[in-house]
């Protein structure tokens, strides 16, 4: 004890007496150990750590599985669907469903529209196990068709709009004007895995009768039986699946069941992105450790007649390593303590980089005491790492006659600087194709011009505004309204915005075609539109015409389809879909309805999806209560939000738009991610570009002035400047030739890992492997010139006589 | 002067400047070195000696004075010139050998032919030559670090003959190396000498200076004669001189 002791404080002393070396590790450190503990504590926080259930692995999630009709493994649930898996015996302990609505609430202060999630009975204390923390959850007799409004409002927004008053149990609020009586408050800090910032719950109210298995409108929940395993659960589900494409052939043929675990479901959006970003901070501190292990090196080197003397004094190798790595760890713990202020910060910062990225957790990510155990760990572990090797070297029992004989030295610096090459070219791949992806992405052609266009969400209450012509007249109001503010060119009205996150589809047949086979039906994505909403988004019609104002619920159905409609159901342009009619459901519906259009195609669901089959309505055939409105304006989208809440008001007091904002938020937001990763990685690259050219640089640097004696000597023999400077470059450049090698066969084997991250880009661009390893080359190149430079003026005279 | 003459120094000084102090190293040298001659340059330590072989390798400037090498004023020469001339008309052979740690010993005899573009096969017999002569032949592939301290001095005098310069500037070259192998290395130079090569060598050994043709004394940084270097000689001794 009394060993170590001395050890640290001998080791501290000579850290500070060399402050300029241990500023440089330690700060070297505490970037490596910083970006690392911010990573952890976002990658612990979203994918390690439980969901704050009890008994977390227990839940899953429940979907349709129609990959076997060419359709998504996940599909929504329809009521009918969930009745019977709910009914299923011994299948799970609880189910439950879930559905996202945006209500207008009144009597509260303004008019707002509130995020709310309607839920099945249960679904709190049952599936999830959180009692409300005031009053109660939902009985079943009010989750029935015709039940009683009721409402669970969440703990913030109790407190914001109530003043965190008890008495509000038994208060009435109004939800899309319908009086709903508060019965529960949930407690702080609960966030569902559904809607996590729902700010009302209210009773989902299923009504299979209505609408049984042709609506995909719910989302499942399920709690498996303690004891059950995923396999188990799995199996006793594809049996009522089974069973269920039996009875129900035509919704049901070909549809089988998902069942995941609900943590890895939520987080599988960022799952892999974030393991990426953990590998290349990982890289980032094993850079950053080379560099001090050189820095060490080059220490123990200048130290040598220091350890000789020791050994000549009788240490053994065990005592020499012993206060050697004792000054690495010392050293590791300066960096790891400045690495986790700066993780503190850069945490901060990550979450911030993060908006329109809804990851469960990531708002709980912080440096706590499981992140500051990581820090530890890992501030050990560098410190042994980056110590062990200078330590082991400096500790030979033949130092003595090492440093009386002399010979080569650097062999082993320069190996180090070779890896951190490789590493840093590995990370500049990963962040090249990314950006390359990232840049493919962004360019890609929409199919509209979200440019100079501000979009809102309205939800009109269906008690007021309960049958067709009320919906159309406020809407028409509205639009007009809006078109004769100045500054606003033109506006139009869809039900799903492209990009937006909802849509629905149907299943239609074409006149004169047989019925297609149930289990692999005719399908669209349908959207009803006012006519000013093609021009609005500039989403140009390929053929035919617009919705005119003729076209209402008195003329002949129209409907526009999109070109991938148009290609996969007619052959378009081969046929010419135009003047056809088609008609939903199972062709005994005698609403007809003809194609007057051909729309372009756009990206609806993701910028990476595929354009799927779809639909325009014309809104005055098919009115709603839910659209959403696109305004095209003359400058700033935003300086026009005022009018547009103005508008709605104007027309109806007792609504309120939500989600205004411009429309490129939907193309920035369905980017959040690629955007997120992509900056990450590229900061993360360019932090190891810095580390690793600082580390070539020092062992060029290092290697030079060690070569100071041989330089001089080479000049003597003739050697010109241009010489000496060539030599070092070589040198420099050797290095990092080998690095690259080494990293272009290392990154071809790991940027596999980076395909489903990719977009129009291969894994194994050509461009960004030769762009990258250009880019090393070519500040290896510089790193290298410097040292060169000041090698070149060497003096022979003066180095010769210190010999 | 005749065109025998190779080095012709005249009122050639060095003055060093340190701490805004001058120091004189070098004070009005003239000194004339024929083709064929074997120059001993003796004196106490920090008389000029190393300085003055310095300035005659071109490894250093004088601070007055003209310097004539082979009939070819060397004062205005610029940088890559003197290193050609370094490369071309001059072999060095220090006092701590000076090889290069991570050359072979065929790589560091070659070292001053890869600097003059001399071709590969050439390179080859040259350096083989210049071991030969050494007789080192059969050391090619080791490192200096694998050689005796005399053995390393033949491979530096190999190296410093390989590119058959004009004249072969030895500084202290028996200065790291025990009596036996000392006295080989000065036999080396003598038959090196015999056979024609002009030869300046810094000594401050008086064995070895009486094997040159002639010795040129120094005492603080000028040439003096050979009586005045004894009297210098015996005052440093401790003795009184009249």
């Amino acid at each position: 004890m009394d060993g170590l002791a001395r050890d640290i404080r001998l080791a501290a002393r000579r850290l500070l007496k060399a402050p300029a070396f241990t500023l440089i590790a330690a700060g070297t450190l505490a970037l490596g150990i910083g970006v690392n503990t911010a990573i952890f504590s976002v990658v612990d926080a979203v994918l390690l750590r439980d969901l704050p259930y009890d008994a977390p692995d227990e839940l899953v999630t429940v979907w349709l599985d129609k990959t076997r009709r060419e359709g998504p493994e996940r599909e929504w649930l329809t009521p009918g669907d969930f009745e019977e898996y709910r009914s299923a015996p011994n299948l799970f302990a609880e189910i439950g469903a879930w559905g996202g609505i945006n209500p207008t609430l009144t009597g509260v202060g303004e008019p707002q529209v509130v995020t709310a999630a309607a839920v099945t009975e249960g679904m709190f204390e049952r599936v999830l196990k959180v009692e409300p923390a005031h009053g109660r959850g939902f009985l079943p007799e009010e989750d029935i068709p015709g039940g009683a409004a009721v409402v669970v409002l969440s703990h913030g927004f109790w407190q914001r709009n109530f003043g965190a008053d008890p008495s509000v149990l038994g208060r009435t609020l109004s939800l899309n004007e319908v009086p709903a009586v508060v019965v529960g408050v949930m407690p702080e800090g609960f966030a569902p895995p559904f809607v996590p910032n729902a700010q009302v719950w209210t009773p989902i109210q299923l009504d299979p009768a209505r609408c049984g298995f042709g609506c995909y409108t719910i989302r499942a929940i399920a709690r498996m039986a303690p004891g059950i395993s995923l396999d188990a659960a799995r199996l006793g589900a594809s049996r009522v699946a089974g069973r269920l494409e039996e009875e129900h052939p035509a919704e049901n043929g070909k549809v089988g069941v998902s069942i995941f675990e609900l943590q890895k479901d939520l987080v599988r959006p960022v799952e892999r992105s974030l393991w990426v970003l953990f590998g290349a901070v990982a890289l980032v501190l094993l850079i950053a450790c080379t560099n001090v292990a050189n820095l060490l090196l080059a220490r123990s080197a200048a130290r040598e007649g220091e350890f000789a003397m020791r050994v000549a004094l009788g240490a053994g190798r065990a005592s020499v390593l012993r206060q050697l790595l004792t000054e690495s760890v010392l050293l590791a713990a300066i960096g790891g303590a400045a690495g986790v202020t700066l993780a503190a910060w850069a945490t901060d910062a990550l979450i911030a980089m993060a908006p329109g990225l809804a990851v469960p957790g990531l708002a709980e990510a912080g440096v706590d005491l499981r992140v500051l155990m990581f820090t530890a760990a890992l501030t050990l572990g560098s410190g042994v790492l980056f110590g062990f090797v200078p330590a082991l070297r400096a500790s030979r029992p033949d130092i003595y006659a090492r440093t009386r004989r002399g010979g080569p030295q650097g062999r082993l610096a320069s190996s180090l600087v070779a890896v951190q090459i490789a590493m840093a070219l590995v990370l500049l791949v990963g962040a090249g194709l990314l950006v390359r992806s990232f840049q493919q992405l962004s360019d890609a052609e929409l199919g509209f011009d979200p440019e100079g266009v501000l979009t809102m969400t309205l939800a009109l209450p269906g008690a007021r505004y309960a049958d067709s012509d009320s919906r159309i007249s406020y809407y028409e109001s509205l639009l007009d309204r809006l078109e004769r503010e100045p500054g606003i060119t033109s506006v139009g009205a869809t039900s799903s915005l492209p990009l937006g996150g909802t849509d629905g589809d149907a299943e239609f047949r074409i006149e004169g075609e047989p019925p297609p086979d149930p289990t692999d039906p005719n399908k669209a994505w349908i959207r009803r539109v006012t006519g000013g909403y093609f021009p609005t988004v500039d989403l140009p019609l390929v053929a035919g015409r617009n919705f005119e104002d003729g076209d209402d619920a008195r003329a002949t159905r129209v409907v526009i389809v999109n070109e991938t409609l148009a290609r996969r159901y007619y052959g378009y342009p081969g046929r010419d879909p135009l003047g056809t009619r088609v008609t939903f459901g199972d062709g005994t519906d005698p609403n007809w309805r003809t194609i007057i259009g051909i729309a372009r195609d756009t990206r609806h669901f993701a910028i990476r999806d595929g354009t799927r089959p779809a639909m325009y309505f014309p809104y005055a055939q098919v009115p709603a209560t839910n659209m959403s409105i696109a305004i095209r304006t003359a400058g700033d989208p935003l300086n026009f939000a005022a009018s547009a809440r103005s508008a709605v008001s104007a027309v109806d007091a007792a609504l309120a738009a939500s989600t205004l904002a411009p429309m490129t938020d939907l193309v920035a937001d369905a980017l959040a991610t690629d955007r997120f990763v992509t900056r990450l990685l590229s900061a993360f690259a360019v932090v190891a570009l810095l580390l690793a050219t600082v580390g070539l640089y020092g062992v060029v640097s290092y290697g030079a002035s060690r070569r100071r004696q041989e330089m001089g000597i080479r000049v003597a023999m003739g050697a010109t400047g241009r010489d000496i400077r060539r030599l070092v470059v070589r040198r420099g450049l050797g290095f990092a030739l080998l690095g690259v090698g080494i990293g272009v066969v290392g990154a071809f084997t790991i940027t596999g890992l980076l395909e489903a991250l990719l977009y129009d880009v291969p894994a194994t661009d050509v461009v960004t492997f030769a762009g990258t390893a250009s880019v090393l080359v070519a500040v290896a190149l510089l790193a290298s010139w410097l040292p060169a430079r000041k090698a070149g003026r060497v003096d022979p005279v003066l180095v010769l006589r210190e010999e | 002067m005749t065109n025998q003459t190779l080095i012709t120094l005249d009122g050639v000084g060095k003055v060093f400047l340190a701490e805004e102090m001058e120091t004189h190293a070098l004070s009005n040298i003239n000194l004339s070195i024929v083709r064929g001659e074997y120059v001993a340059i003796a004196g106490p330590s920090g008389c000029g000696k190393t300085t003055l072989l310095s300035i005659l390798g071109l490894l250093d400037s004088p601070t007055n004075g003209s310097y004539l090498l082979d009939g070819t004023p060397a004062d205005n020469l610029t940088t890559g010139q003197r290193a050609q001339v370094r490369n071309e008309a001059i072999g060095f052979i220090f006092q701590a050998f000076n090889l290069i740690g991570d050359l072979t010993v065929y790589e560091n005899v070659e070292l001053p032919l890869t600097y003059r573009g001399t071709g590969a096969a050439e390179r080859k017999e040259r350096v083989q030559e210049s071991l030969e002569r050494v007789g080192l032949a059969h050391r090619t592939r080791h490192y200096p670090n694998q050689l005796s301290g005399g053995q390393q001095q033949r491979v530096a005098v190999a190296r410093a003959m390989v590119g058959r310069p004009l004249i072969l500037l030895a500084d202290e070259p028996t200065g790291n190396l025990d009596s036996k192998s000392g006295g080989a290395v000065i036999g080396l130079l003598k038959e090196l000498h015999d056979d024609g090569t002009t030869i300046c060598m810094v000594t401050h050994d008086p064995r070895y200076a009486h094997v040159a043709d002639r010795t040129v004394h120094m005492f603080d940084g000028q040439i003096v004669s050979e009586d005045q270097a004894q009297r210098h000689a015996l005052e440093e001794a401790g003795f009184e001189v009249a």
